[in-house]
C-alpha cells in the first residue's frame, strides 16, 4: 500500500475505476456517488463510516441500494463536510435516510450534519443500526451496527427504489434492524496502516469472542474450539436474542473479516446451517467478505427474521460493485 | 497581572496545544491503543495542523469567530468521536467570546461550563466513564470554585489545569462505559485514558498562556 493518508483516496479511485458504469468518485468530498438514473422525489440513501470495513459502504452504491456513500479514515467516521456533501448529491427531492452504526464518532458526525442541512431546509431521517448481539443486556445502548448495515442499505435501497416515501424507508430500515442480530469471533487482530500496529495482540490457540469491526476486541478471549462448537458459540445468543421459532424464515450472511479463506467460511457456514436448521428456516443466504475489518481472520453472522415484504424488497435488482443481481 | 486572555492569548493557548499535541503524538497513539484503535495522536495531529492554518487567518472580528474556526477545522479534519468532540468545545466555549476581544475569568468559566455541558450531551457521557470529561469536568468544577473567590486568571487556570490531570490520571483506574473501550469491560482497567490527555494538556496549555500574558 501507498503512504497511510493516502490508502482510503487510492481505495476509492480504484474502486470507481474499476465500475465506472456504477459509481462516481468526487475526490475532493471523498465520497462515491450512483451514477444510475434516479426518479424523481425518489428517497435517498446516504452512508458512510470508518474506512477498512471494505467492501461497506462504497462497495454498496448503486442501482437498488445506496445514493452516496462518505467514508471517513481507516477505523474513524467521516467528518461532516463529507456527510453534507453525500446528502446534497444524495436528495432527490424526497428527503435523505441515514444508516448510521452505533459508533460514537459516526453517531455525532452523522448528527452535527443533519443538524446543518436540516436547518437548510433538506429532510432527513436517520435509522441507527446496533444489531451487536454479544452484548449483555445491560450494555444494549453500547450495541455496536455490525452486519445488519448490508441487509438494511440493501432492503431500504430497494423501498425507495419503488417510490416509497421517506417515513416509509426509514420505517422499514428500522423493522430490519429490529429483526437482525450479529455475532463476530475473531482468530486474529487486523493491522492499522497508519500505525503499522495490530489493533490487539491474541496468542496463539486462543480466539476473541464477540468482536465488531474496525479491529475491536470482543467481551472474552477463549482457547480455539472446534469449527461445531464455534457455531454454536456465534449462533446461540442471535437464535435467542431474536426467538427464533422452526417456523421463522430467515436470512443469513456470513462474512468473513478479510484474511478468512473461502474454505474455511463456507466450513463454518456448513456448521452454522447444520445448527440454524434446528431453530428456524433459513431461505436466503449470502457468504464471502461484505463487512470486513482490514485483515482480520474472523467471521460475522448476521441473520434476519425475514418476512415476505422484506424477502421481496431484498430479491429486487440491485448493481453495485459488490451486490449485482436482477439488474 | 492581568486578568484576560486577549485574542492573542487564545491564539499563543491554541498554538502551544498544537505543538504539545505533536510532540505527543506517539504517546497519544500508545494509550489510545490498550483500549481504543491507537490513532488518538495521530487524528489530533492532524487536527493540529487544520487549526495552524484556520489561526493565520486573522480576519477573526472577535473571539466567537476565533473559536468557531478553531471548531469547525477539528471537526472537518479530526474526524470520529474526537473531532466531533473537541469541536463541540470549541463551539460552547466560542459563545462567550462573542463581540469580545478579550476573556476575563467569568466569561472563560461561563464559556468552559457549557463546553462540558455540551461534550456530555453529545457524547452522552458522565464523569467516571473513562473518557475526556473526566479531565474536563474537575477543571471546569476548579473553576467555577475559584471564580467565586475571585482568584487571579492564572491562579484559577493552574488549580483547573492541576484537577484536569487528576482526573486524567484517575482515569486509569476506571472501566471503560463509552467508545471501544467498552466492549472490553474490565480488561479496559489499568491505562490512562487518551482522551482525558489530550484534555488535559489543552488546560494546562491555556494555564501557560495566560501566565505569559501576564
Amino acid at each position: 500500500m501507498g503512504a497511510a493518508s493516502a490508502v482510503v483516496p487510492d481505495y476509492l479511485r480504484g474502486l470507481a475505476a474499476a465500475h465506472p458504469d456504477v459509481i462516481e468518485y468526487d475526490a475532493e468530498h471523498r465520497i462515491l456517488v450512483r451514477r444510475a438514473p434516479v426518479a424523481p422525489g425518489k428517497v435517498g440513501l446516504v452512508s458512510g463510516g470508518g474506512s477498512g470495513c471494505e467492501p461497506l459502504h462504497a462497495g454498496y452504491v448503486g442501482l437498488g441500494m445506496l445514493d452516496a456513500a462518505c467514508p471517513g479514515e481507516v477505523f474513524s467516521s467521516p467528518v461532516p463536510n463529507a456527510i453534507m456533501a453525500a446528502t446534497v448529491r444524495a436528495d432527490h427531492g424526497g428527503g435523505v435516510l441515514y444508516i448510521v452504526k452505533n459508533f460514537g464518532g459516526e453517531v455525532m458526525n452523522f448528527g452535527l450534519a443533519a443538524e446543518v442541512l436540516r436547518r437548510r431546509g433538506i429532510r432527513i431521517e436517520k435509522v441507527l443500526v446496533n444489531d451487536d448481539a454479544s452484548f449483555p443486556a445491560e450494555l444494549a445502548a453500547r450495541r455496536r451496527g455490525l452486519g445488519a448495515t448490508v441487509l438494511v442499505e440493501k432492503i431500504a435501497g430497494a423501498a425507495a427504489e419503488q417510490g416509497r416515501t421517506l417515513d416509509e424507508v426509514a420505517a422499514v430500515a428500522r423493522r430490519v434492524v429490529a429483526r437482525s442480530r450479529t455475532f463476530g469471533v475473531a482468530l486474529s487482530p487486523c493491522t492499522h496502516p497508519k500505525t503499522g500496529r495490530r489493533t490487539f495482540e491474541l496468542p496463539e490457540g486462543e480466539y476473541e469472542v464477540g468482536v465488531g469491526i474496525g479491529g475491536d476486541r470482543g467481551h472474552e478471549r477463549r482457547p480455539l474450539p472446534s469449527v461445531d462448537e464455534i457455531a454454536h458459540v456465534m449462533l446461540d445468543p442471535v437464535a435467542v436474542e431474536l426467538e427464533l421459532q422452526p417456523s421463522s424464515r430467515v436470512l443469513v450472511m456470513l462474512s468473513g473479516l478479510g484474511s478468512t479463506p473461502a474454505v474455511e467460511l463456507y466450513g463454518l457456514f456448513a456448521a452454522v446451517r447444520n445448527r440454524l436448521v434446528k431453530h428456524a428456516e433459513p431461505v436466503r443466504s449470502l457468504v464471502g467478505d461484505y463487512i470486513t475489518s482490514l485483515d482480520s481472520h474472523g467471521a460475522l453472522l448476521t441473520v434476519l427474521q425475514a418476512d415476505d415484504e422484506l424477502l421481496d424488497l431484498w430479491d429486487r435488482p440491485v448493481h453495485t460493485p459488490t451486490l449485482r443481481w436482477g439488474a | 497581572m492581568t486578568t484576560t486572555l486577549s485574542q492573542d492569548a487564545v491564539t499563543a493557548w491554541l498554538e502551544r496545544f498544537c505543538s504539545e499535541v505533536e510532540a505527543a503524538e506517539a504517546h497519544l497513539n500508545e494509550l489510545d491503543s490498550a483500549t481504543g484503535d491507537g490513532e488518538h495522536g495521530s487524528n489530533m495531529s492532524q487536527g493540529a495542523a487544520a487549526v495552524r492554518k484556520a489561526l493565520r487567518d486573522d480576519r477573526f472580528g472577535d473571539i466567537r469567530e476565533q473559536l468557531d474556526a478553531v471548531a469547525m477545522a477539528l471537526v472537518n479534519s479530526v474526524g470520529g468521536a474526537s473531532g466531533a468532540l473537541y469541536g463541540t468545545f470549541f463551539l460552547r466555549l466560542s459563545a462567550v467570546g462573542e463581540g469580545r476581544t478579550a476573556l476575563d475569568l467569568t466569561a472563560l468559566t461561563e464559556g468552559l461550563v457549557s463546553a462540558v455541558a455540551g461534550i456530555r450531551e453529545l457524547g452522552g457521557s458522565s464523569p467516571g466513564d473513562k473518557t475526556l470529561v473526566d479531565a474536563l469536568h474537575p477543571a471546569v468544577a476548579e473553576l467555577e470554585s475559584s471564580a467565586t473567590r475571585s482568584a487571579g486568571l492564572a491562579t484559577a487556570l493552574d488549580r483547573a489545569a492541576t484537577a484536569a490531570e487528576e482526573g486524567r490520571d484517575a482515569t486509569a483506574d476506571m472501566v471503560a462505559r463509552m467508545g471501544r473501550g467498552s466492549y472490553l469491560g474490565d480488561r479496559s482497567r489499568g491505562h490512562v485514558d487518551a482522551g482525558a490527555t489530550s484534555m488535559a494538556l489543552l488546560m494546562r496549555c491555556l494555564h501557560i498562556s495566560a501566565e505569559g500574558a501576564a
